[in-house]
């Protein structure tokens, strides 16, 4: 009989769902993205299709405020995977936009990317 | 210490499992008695059970139970940035109060109560001659007692001193410091204002400043009928659709403004679901969590004793309250 082995160490796949510069840094920092546009169904329809597929959500905080089902389906989401709420620029306060889309990639994705 | 105190205080609200399992029953002492382990079930218990009771002594003692658990809340906390957003959504629900049990007065109406606030339970459901207007004067906080005291002197409710009331509890409210809780007490203020200037259309005459609606949809707000505005689903920031939304839900329970107030309530603990973190926001959450156990149970018990729109409330309460 042969026995299958799980790897210890699966594969952290990450889903970056924000506006299109987080999408950009997100996919090139390797991970999937979605891009939120004022589409709220579609994209909570979008994310219960596929979200099985991923260990890691990042997403602006925005869009719970914003979009009602996103709202109501993140305590799901928390506990099918690591859920990371992060604020949007424009409302974290005084601060440098590129700094803080650095600092967040470097935190979150782990590279350090110039603009 | 701090996760037992959490978890005993998230018993005190209302589940959506508790507002569905409540609503199986056909009488209120069967539906309170399912919910025995929570705290404001007893005096209701009690009351039901020992002697003949009405809707509004029921209503009164859910209110009383969690009139008691905000005035605690305020009590207890300390930081002033938290202490100043629960009290500038108490002013906003207390201004109410204040409005319609003037307002009844003037019209020879019994005083009534909207929403749970420290104020409303000092109320008494006197008629209006036998009501006190000088010891209720007493207990209104201060910042509405120019508007009691023109009450007094004009027998009348001045809209000028209703827009003054309005602007004043939001006046210490950062938007920059905390944005979320900003957001959440801006729409409370703006539906609180349009429910105003739906009693008194003449306060759109005096200056109004909402803090999250444009004034074209305030303006629509405040003019058009309930049904038609509750339609109205795009063409506007999404949190003002999601008032709307609200509305059209609760309206299919009740009518005219009390389904506004509804859907007001319905609004703000949808939006205090993104309350996390810090201080600040955890008060304001749990702030909403009160109020809203409050307006909800006492819809609970009014769908249970009258017999009526329990499958509407099962609807609305599994799309507002999960």
């Amino acid at each position: 009989m042969v026995e299958v082995k799980q790897s210890l160490f699966t594969e952290k796949k990450i889903l970056v769902v924000g506006d299109p510069v987080l999408g950009l840094i997100g996919v090139a920092a390797g991970a999937d993205a979605l891009i939120y546009r004022n589409n709220c169904e579609e994209l909570v329809s979008e994310l219960k299709k596929s979200i099985q597929n991923y260990n890691v959500l990042i997403y602006f905080r925005n869009i719970e405020d914003d979009c009602k089902s996103f709202r109501d389906y993140v305590p799901s989401l928390k506990e099918m995977l690591l859920t990371i709420p992060i604020d949007h620029p424009k409302e974290a306060g005084r601060i440098e936009v590129a700094e803080y889309y650095k600092s967040l990639v470097k935190k979150y994705l782990g590279i350090s990317i110039e603009f | 210490m701090n996760r037992a105190k959490t978890f005993s205080q998230s018993v005190e609200y209302i589940t959506l499992e508790n507002a569905l399992s409540m609503l199986q029953y056909s009488d209120i002492v069967n539906a309170f008695s399912s919910m025995a382990e929570k705290p404001w079930a007893g005096k209701v218990l009690k009351r039901v059970t020992t002697s003949r009771y009405t809707l509004i002594d029921v209503q009164r003692d859910i209110d009383d139970f969690f009139i008691e658990k905000i005035v605690g809340l305020v009590d207890e906390t300390k930081n002033e940035e938290a202490r100043n957003c629960l009290n500038s959504m108490i002013s906003l629900s207390e201004l109410i109060n204040i409005v319609v049990v003037l307002h009844n007065l003037s019209v020879g109406r019994k005083p009534a109560t909207i929403f749970p606030t420290p104020l409303a339970r000092k109320i008494p459901l006197a008629s209006p001659e036998e009501f006190d207007i000088h010891a209720f004067r007493r207990n209104v906080d201060k910042v509405f007692t120019g508007l009691v005291d023109r009450f007094i002197k004009n027998k009348k409710l001045s809209t000028r001193e209703i827009a003054l009331a309005l602007h004043k509890p939001v006046e210490k409210i950062d938007k920059v410091s905390n944005y979320r809780v900003w957001r959440l007490i801006g729409i409370y203020h703006d539906a609180i204002a349009v429910r105003l200037c739906r009693m008194f259309p003449d306060l759109l005459k005096e200056p109004l400043y909402p803090l999250i609606m444009e004034d074209k949809i305030f303006r629509e707000a405040c003019n058009s009928d309930l049904i038609e505005l509750s339609k109205i689903s795009s063409g506007y920031r999404r949190i003002v659709l999601e008032l709307f939304d609200a509305l059209t839900d609760s309206l299919t329970i009740l009518k005219g403004i009390e389904a506004f107030d509804l859907a007001t309530v319905l609004t703000i603990m949808s939006l205090s679901k993104t309350l996390v973190g810090g201080e600040v926001e955890e008060k304001v959450k749990r702030l909403v969590h009160l109020m809203g156990s409050s307006v909800i149970l006492k819809l609970i018990v009014l769908s249970v004793y009258t017999n009526t729109y329990r499958v509407e409330l099962q609807r609305l309460l599994s799309k507002w309250l999960k």
